[in-house]
């Protein structure tokens, strides 16, 4: 262990835990220690076992003691490693040195391939030679000598013995030489080139023949030997070297050569069964999804009364596609079977693949034949013509209806003035069905002049439109058709909108007007309350008529009464239940319930009533303190009570005559305060009987309640029941007019859904809700 | 003249829980308040009186941050002692505790002194580890514990003392010269490390 001269210093970094040099970095202090400290581990390994196997032998302890003289610096440390031992601390290892062997395989096997290649060529070569000439016509001489120049023959003498099968020659077993390497074999090992094969295996290469080398003599020797042979032989020998002559020798070793050379060809050439017939059933794939399409056409075309194609081309095609679906059927078979019947079966690779061609086909034709849609009979087909006549004919009718209806609104348009409110209900009334005829289909008018008459420019187009569809159909050009039709839609959208655009600006000018008309409406409704109030004016002064003028008045104030029920009825037509809860307090419900009823509704005439009520109650409260006042006044209350009734219920003309007499009010407020005073006795006496009645006046607006149903009975004024008839025909009128108006724009929303126009449809939305408000306020307004 | 034991102590812990100051603290009594992250280990060596004997600890305080871990062994192999310490403000440096721990106990020295140090104790407000947790575990791997504050300098002595006090004395006849008393020696060796 390295000195710890420097305790006091604070070293920080990697450092080594053994020799305490700073490494520098995370690695080098790894490498460093797995070097460096590599023998210490060992070192204190083999320590501490010591100590952990004190009671072992005593060489041990005597090598434990060499130990601690070698090292006494150590005697007081107990650290203890582990050692090299432990796997956790195994570094991961690198991949030692690759070496890549690619060059030297790729060199080897093209030395193999190089040498392969060269020899089979070489036998080719040769073989082409010899099967160059006609050998069935050629003298055996000729052909031996032809079959020497091809290639050197070995020597016979160089020869004792087969090569194969090592059996010596001799008379009886004589030397053959192979005619395509020149080696020498015996009959038994000797085997034979037939000329179709020989053919077979030069054809590739007949065409790179250049020139045919002639024959060079042989020695004379060799042509002496065979022919002694030839002559020592019987005939039958003869025939046989004859028919040897158109076969060409050769030895094991080359035949296998060539045979294998063979096999590569057959390879190579050979294309499977399977393969044939999945090619064809691709090709009949193919045509099916040529046909197919134009039959789907056609036989729509015709199903819908079309005469675009003839019946009988139809049927034709259809024929053929289902041939072909037939053809597919039977190759797909036919694969599914083969190698089935084999003795060794095939791979079963192989039969599941044949299986999914077979399954793929079978999908292909359902597909394709539930498309196919079925014709119509003769019959049917003339039937269907009738029938598309006929349609044609509806939409021309309709057609001229629609054009005469935009002559009338033309003509109404120009004629008709804006005063007359019956005029405008009909063109809003009018308005309603044009949207839904023109979303049924605009078609083209037959007649020539009803297209002069129509000034409107897009209605002119349209019509010049349909004549170029009639024309293009005469003529067979389905494509111009089509084109023509898509310009018809386009117009045909553009004219609605515009008609949707005129009817939406006619019913706004129509509320305008409608709002005109209110305003008339509470004009007069004004002028006769001002008519009213003098006359309530004339009943105060008139003492002894009051009671009579009571009794005309009540009528009146229950016939408004009921009024709120049949607004309530025509707003509120689709919530059938809220209508019966708010009719059923009503009814039920005294006079005096009436004020507080109106008020609920919210209107701010009825607000200002409430605040004068609340205004009036204080005053009340004061004149409570004294009970001196009450006793005295009890006779006058009771004369009081019937006009108190009567203000009490005409809540918006007293709100107008107190706001015009704010005189009278502070008037009021000083008598209070002398009442308050302290004078109770002499103020009944000083003043006149007017100002008794006014103060009066809250005091008696609740025992005048239950006398409102006995005092209806007696009515006796036919006229003032006259002028209440008046005013509830007006406001029937006013209401009505509203309500025609939802209902037409409720209408308008609906065909605009219908066309599929939302942005219409949301206008139209807002619109609505408008008028219900404005309907709601009016109904608001007489109670 | 007194014996010196050369006692190596390793530090080990999550970084950020404050082992670098508990040492600051022990071998200097400074405390550092903007004391930067440990690089690779920093060494110390403070010498204290215990007994009869002075005990000088070789302090390695080991880097906490996860891309050193595996540096620690090279600290801890051949400790006499280590102190593994944990933040009471943090339960995630209590769990990486339990992992040191866990790899003391298998891959360290077998007879390694353990002390658990629960350090920032000056923040009991803020506190996530009960100490009742800390001392049921130390319990039940036998190990010290105490609760620390290196910034106030609390228990910072008494961990070190307690760590005297564990590791076990060395034999006083290791070097006797004859082979009965070697052999009596030797067991009396064995039982006092039994006890």
């Amino acid at each position: 262990m390295a000195s710890l001269d420097d305790a006091g210093e604070v070293r920080e970094g990697f450092l080594c835990p053994l020799c305490l040099k700073d490494l520098q970095s995370f690695y080098q202090l790894q490498s460093h220690y797995e070097e460096e400290h590599s023998g210490d581990r060992d070192v204190k390994g083999q320590i501490k076992n010591l100590v952990q196997k004190a009671r072992k032998a005593k060489n041990k302890l005597l090598k434990r003691e060499g130990d601690d003289r070698v090292e006494p610096g150590t005697q007081g440390y107990e650290s203890f490693s582990y050692g090299g031992v432990d796997p956790y601390m195994w570094e991961p290892q690198e991949l030692g040195a690759m070496r890549s062997h690619l060059s030297d395989f790729k060199k080897h096997r093209a030395a193999r391939i190089d040498h392969y290649v060269i020899e089979v060529n070489k036998l080719i070569i040769r073989l082409e030679k010899l099967t160059a000439f006609d050998r069935t016509n050629t003298e055996t001489s000729k052909i031996r000598a032809i079959e020497k120049s091809v290639v050197p023959w070995v020597n016979d003498q160089d020869v004792p013995f087969c090569p194969d099968c090592g059996n010596k020659f001799s008379i009886r077993n004589r030397r053959h030489h192979c005619r395509l390497c020149g080696s020498i074999m015996c009959k038994k090992c000797m085997e034979l080139i037939g000329l179709p094969l020989a053919n077979k295996l030069t054809s590739a290469s007949k065409d790179s023949l250049s020139t045919h080398t002639s024959p060079s003599q042989s020695p004379n020797s060799v042509h002496g030997s065979r022919r002694g042979s030839i002559s020592s032989m019987s005939s039958v020998s003869s025939v046989l070297d004859e028919k040897d002559d158109e076969r060409i020798r050769c030895c094991t070793h080359c035949k296998d050569t060539l045979l294998k050379r063979e096999q590569q060809m057959d390879e190579k050439e050979h294309t499977p069964d399977i393969v044939k017939l999945y090619e064809k059933l691709r090709l009949c794939m193919e045509k099916v999804d040529q046909k197919a399409p134009e039959y789907i056409r056609m036989a729509a075309s015709l199903n819908a009364g079309e005469t675009t194609y003839s019946l009988e081309h139809a049927n034709d095609l259809r024929v053929e596609v289902q041939k072909v679906y037939e053809l597919i059927d039977a190759l797909s078979k036919k694969i599914l079977t083969l190698g089935l019947n084999q003795d060794p079966s095939p791979h079963p690779n192989t039969l599941r693949l044949q299986r999914m061609i077979r399954y793929s086909a079978t999908l292909f034709v359902q597909e394709k034949l539930l498309g196919l849609m079925s014709l119509p009979t003769k019959e049917q087909f003339e039937e269907l013509k009738k029938k598309r006549k006929q349609d044609l004919e509806q939409k021309r009718t309709m057609e001229r209806q629609a054009a005469l209806e935009s002559r009338r609104k033309l003509e109404e348009r120009q004629s008709g003035l804006a005063s007359h409110t019956a005029n405008g209900d009909m063109r809003s009334l009018q308005g309603i069905p044009a949207p839904l005829r023109k979303a049924e289909g605009w078609l083209p008018l037959s007649e020539g002049q009803v297209q002069s008459e129509d000034p409107d420019p897009l209605l002119q187009q349209i019509y010049n439109i349909t004549s170029f569809i009639r024309q293009a159909k005469a003529a067979g050009r389905t494509d111009e058709v089509r084109t023509l039709q898509e310009n018809l839609r386009q117009l045909q959208d553009e004219y609605d909108q515009q008609q949707t655009e005129k009817a939406i600006e006619l019913s706004r000018r129509q509320a305008e007007e409608e709002e005109l008309q209110r305003e008339q409406l509470q004009m007069l409704r004004q002028r006769e309350l001002e008519r009213e109030e003098e006359q309530f004016l004339a009943a105060s002064l008139q003492t002894r008529t009051r009671v009579l003028e009571l009794r005309e008045v009540l009528p009146f104030q229950l016939e408004p009464i009921r009024g709120p029920h049949t607004d309530l009825a025509y707003s509120l037509d689709e919530d059938s239940s809220p209508v019966q809860s708010s009719t059923a307090p009503d009814i039920l419900s005294p006079g005096s319930a009436l004020a507080p009823i109106h008020v609920w509704s919210g209107s701010p005439a009825l607000s200002q009533e409430l605040l004068l009520q609340s205004t009036i109650s204080q005053p009340s409260s004061k004149t409570s303190l004294n009970p001196f006042d009450e006793e005295d006044l009890s006779s006058p209350i009771e004369g009081a009570v019937s006009p108190a009734a009567v203000e009490a219920f005409l809540g918006p003309p007293a709100a107008v005559t107190k706001e015009y007499n704010p005189f009278e009010e502070d008037a009021e407020e000083e008598e209070v305060a002398e009442l308050g005073a302290g004078n109770p006795f002499t103020d009944p006496d000083s003043p006149a009987p007017n100002p008794f009645d006014e103060d009066d006046h809250p005091r008696s607006a609740s025992p005048a309640a239950p006398g409102n149903p006995f005092e209806e009975c007696p009515c006796t004024n036919p006229f003032e029941v006259d002028s209440d008839s008046g005013m509830e025909a007006e406001e029937h009128i006013e209401e009505e007019l509203l309500l025609q108006q939802i209902d037409n724009i409720k209408a308008y929303i609906f065909d605009a859904k219908q066309c599929g126009r939302m942005d219409e449809v949301e206008v139209l939305t807002e619109n609505l809700r408008e008028l219900k408000c404005t309907l709601a306020k009016q109904k608001g307004a007489p109670n | 003249m007194m014996a010196i034991r050369e006692l190596k102590v390793c530090l080990l812990g999550d970084t950020g829980v404050g082992k670098s100051s508990i040492v600051c603290r022990f071998v200097q009594d400074h405390f550092d308040h903007n004391i930067s992250p440990t690089i690779g280990a920093s060494f110390m060596t403070k010498t204290v009186p215990c007994g009869n004997e002075l005990h000088k600890f070789l302090i390695w305080d080991t880097a906490g941050q996860e891309r050193f871990h595996s540096l620690a062994p090279m600290y801890y192999r051949g400790s006499a002692a280590a102190v593994i310490v944990y933040d009471i403000t943090k339960q995630d440096s209590f769990h990486t505790l339990k992992k040191w721990v866990k790899e003391l106990k298998e891959h360290g020295p077998e007879n390694i002194v353990m002390a658990i140090a629960g350090n920032k104790c000056d923040l009991s407000d803020i506190r996530e580890v009960p100490l009742k947790d800390a001392k049921e575990y130390a319990e039940s791997i036998g190990a010290l514990v105490v609760e620390t504050s290196a910034k106030n300098a609390i228990n910072i002595e008494e961990l070190f003392q307690g760590i005297s006090r564990q590791i076990p004395p060395l034999d006083p006849h290791e070097n006797g010269n004859s082979g009965g008393i070697k052999l009596g020696n030797q067991s009396l060796q064995a039982g006092r490390r039994c006890c």
